[in-house]
């Protein structure tokens, strides 16, 4: 916690109200709360940003997973905040440990990006409210009635369920209407449609199977941003194959429903969101990595 | 005057810019912090060169506000200088806006809705605004309206006005403005505080000069080790309130323009290498304050260097 006084040169560089981000806190949900908190329409910190540096943009379907320098820089300034506190609202640090010496960019989680989100009827019907959005983007209730917190976890594939709160990520609100992260003329963290506040979605708990896919999914999620190289991924990658080799599934369904593909080629560069898939749907868990790695020379 | 055997060495003459609590500061921010105290309205004038500036900037540093990375923001005093030649309340509504720091642009309709909730949010107790002899009728309307809204549910805030003018003469700013008979300086005027709503602040006496000249030989004495300034005092006093520099006979003294004959008088001293001033270098100075003034310089092959202040 800083405290700025009047005569800092900063004062008149940052915004009135100036937030550090939570811990874990996603770069997204930092700049809504920065709406919120110096009242301004939903959005209003992004597009201060897009307009503040040369970056062209993100498209519509951007997760904002690496966010570039610039923004950084210039968010820093207008939060008072460091440039490396707001590097750790973004999984930047992680998937350039993992995927070195790439640089590293959100198809690194994600996969190769799959189409615009915005369906062209849900365009027409809102206009241009629904500025920036996110394939599936979902909240998790708790965590905004405890905090008006985003955490970084919800924009990691395969999740359905908070980690920390265990209830459901909600992806529309009760009107039916899908949730959009910047929406104009709207207060943040709010429904576009109805203006219902994300904090009051219901609670929804899973089903013990539910409740161990998540549990898997995570401890390896965890295994990988906390501590995971290109090492231990490539080591992981071995166990995947050893796998399809003895066991020759072919017809597997992985966990996002994709078919299991032959793991040719540049395996290193599979997204950490398809690794996990994998990883799960193998039945593959660190500690089996862990061992691997150990038994490799 | 003890003059030193060689300046070679010596390093150049440093002025000191820190603010000094006069008399006349004490008196100016003594009203300045009533109006925050008790949330009143006042129009405060002084003429030019007083330092009414320096005391706000001053208060205003002293009030204790801060922006904290947790969220939260306290601006307990909102000083702003009045927009010079623009007449739209939008040009009031971005300076007050700009004292908050960076803010992104928004349409006017709802920069005027998002001032009171930031006015609300930081905490701001007193607006004081320098320069209100350059604010219009549009601008004054503003105040009235944010402050109104402030002042409704649900902030329910009182706030302080202090328009601070410069003036000259007998005339009092804004107060034929406020004497209007329409009903938005009717209601103007019922805002102002009931004691003290128009005031004029002093320049300073003789006796308030001697002990301002005492700060300057203590804050100058590391470079002047002499230096006696006191016993000038009263010639110092009667040069300042000749009525060139004095012209509303006023017989006060400004601290604009007791600076600069010291300041001046000190550096002369200081570069000739002497300890102390001399008659002749303040009387060279205030010649230069008072007879030759307005004396046009013609520039030709090197610069000739001048300096007062």
């Amino acid at each position: 916690m800083t405290k700025m006084a009047t005569v800092s040169p900063d004062w008149l560089s940052s915004f009135p109200h100036v937030v550090e981000p939570y811990p874990d806190e996603w770069f997204a949900g930092l700049q809504l709360r920065s709406d919120e908190l110096n009242h301004r329409e939903s959005g209003t910190t992004w597009r201060y940003l897009l307009r503040s540096t040369t970056h062209p943009g993100f498209g519509p379907g951007s997760a904002l997973i690496v966010i570039p320098e610039a923004m950084l820089a210039s968010l820093a300034q207008r939060l008072s905040v460091s440039r490396e506190c707001l590097l750790s609202t973004t999984y930047a640090c992680e998937l350039a440990r993992l995927y070195s010496p790439a640089r590293p960019h959100a198809g690194h989680l994600l996969g190769p990006r799959r189409g615009v989100t915005i369906s062209p009827l849900l365009e027409r019907s809102i206009g241009n409210r629904a500025s920036a959005t996110l394939v599936g983007f979902h909240v998790c209730p708790i965590c905004i009635a405890q905090a008006r917190l985003l955490r970084r976890t919800v924009i990691l594939p395969h999740l359905k369920y908070c980690p920390t709160h265990h209830v459901a990520f909600q992806t529309h609100c009760t009107c039916g209407s899908p949730l959009v992260l910047f929406t104009r003329r709207q207060q943040p963290f709010v429904c576009f449609t109805c203006g219902l506040d994300w904090a009051r979605l219901p609670h929804i708990q899973p089903n013990p199977q539910e409740a161990m896919l998540e549990h898997n999914l995570w401890t390896l999620y965890e295994f990988f941003l906390v501590k995971g190289t290109n090492g231990l991924k490539s080591a992981a990658l071995s166990l995947v194959r050893q796998y399809v080799k003895i066991h020759q599934p072919s017809a597997l369904k992985l966990l996002s429903g994709r078919p299991l593909v032959a793991l040719t080629g540049d395996a290193d560069q599979l997204s950490l969101g398809y690794v996990i898939d994998l990883l799960v749907s193998l039945g593959i868990s660190p500690h089996d990595i862990m061992r691997n790695t150990q038994l490799s020379p | 005057m003890t003059e030193l055997g060689s300046n070679a060495t010596r390093p150049p003459f440093v002025l000191h810019r820190r603010f000094l609590e006069t008399p006349f500061e004490r008196r100016f921010q003594g009203l300045l912090r009533q109006a925050w105290e008790e949330r009143s309205w006042h129009v405060i004038a002084a003429v030019p060169g007083s330092g009414k500036s320096l005391g706000i900037a001053d208060f205003f540093h002293q009030s204790g506000a801060y922006k904290d990375t947790t969220g939260i923001t306290r601006l307990p005093i909102l000083a702003i200088r009045a927009p010079k030649n623009a007449t739209r309340e939008q040009a009031l509504g971005m300076v007050l806006s700009a004292a908050f720091g960076v803010i992104p642009s928004m349409p006017w309709a709802q920069r005027r809705i998002w001032l009171v909730h930031i006015l609300a949010s930081t905490g701001v107790e007193c607006i004081i605004i320098d320069d209100a002899q350059d604010l219009h009728l549009s601008h004054l309307a503003l105040l009235k309206e944010l402050t109104d809204n402030l002042a409704a549910p649900p902030y329910e805030r009182r706030v302080g006005l202090c328009l601070v003018t410069a003036h000259s003469g007998n005339v009092m700013p804004l107060k034929e403005t406020f004497a209007r008979p329409d009903v938005l300086w009717k209601q103007f005027r019922h805002r102002m505080a009931l004691i003290n709503p128009y005031c004029v602040v002093s320049g300073h006496t003789e006796e308030e000069v001697r002990r301002i000249l005492l700060t300057f030989e203590e804050l100058y004495r590391s470079q002047l080790p002499d230096l006696q300034l006191q016993r000038w005092t009263k010639t110092i006093f009667s040069w300042l309130i000749n009525p060139i520099l004095d012209p509303d006979g006023t017989k006060r003294v400004t601290m604009d323009h007791l600076s600069r004959l010291v300041t001046a008088t000190l550096r002369r001293a200081y570069e000739r290498g002497a300890t102390d001033i001399d008659a002749t270098t303040l009387q060279a100075v205030a010649e230069l304050m008072i007879l030759r003034r307005d004396e046009i310089v013609y520039i030709d092959g090197s610069l000739p260097i001048q300096e007062v202040g």
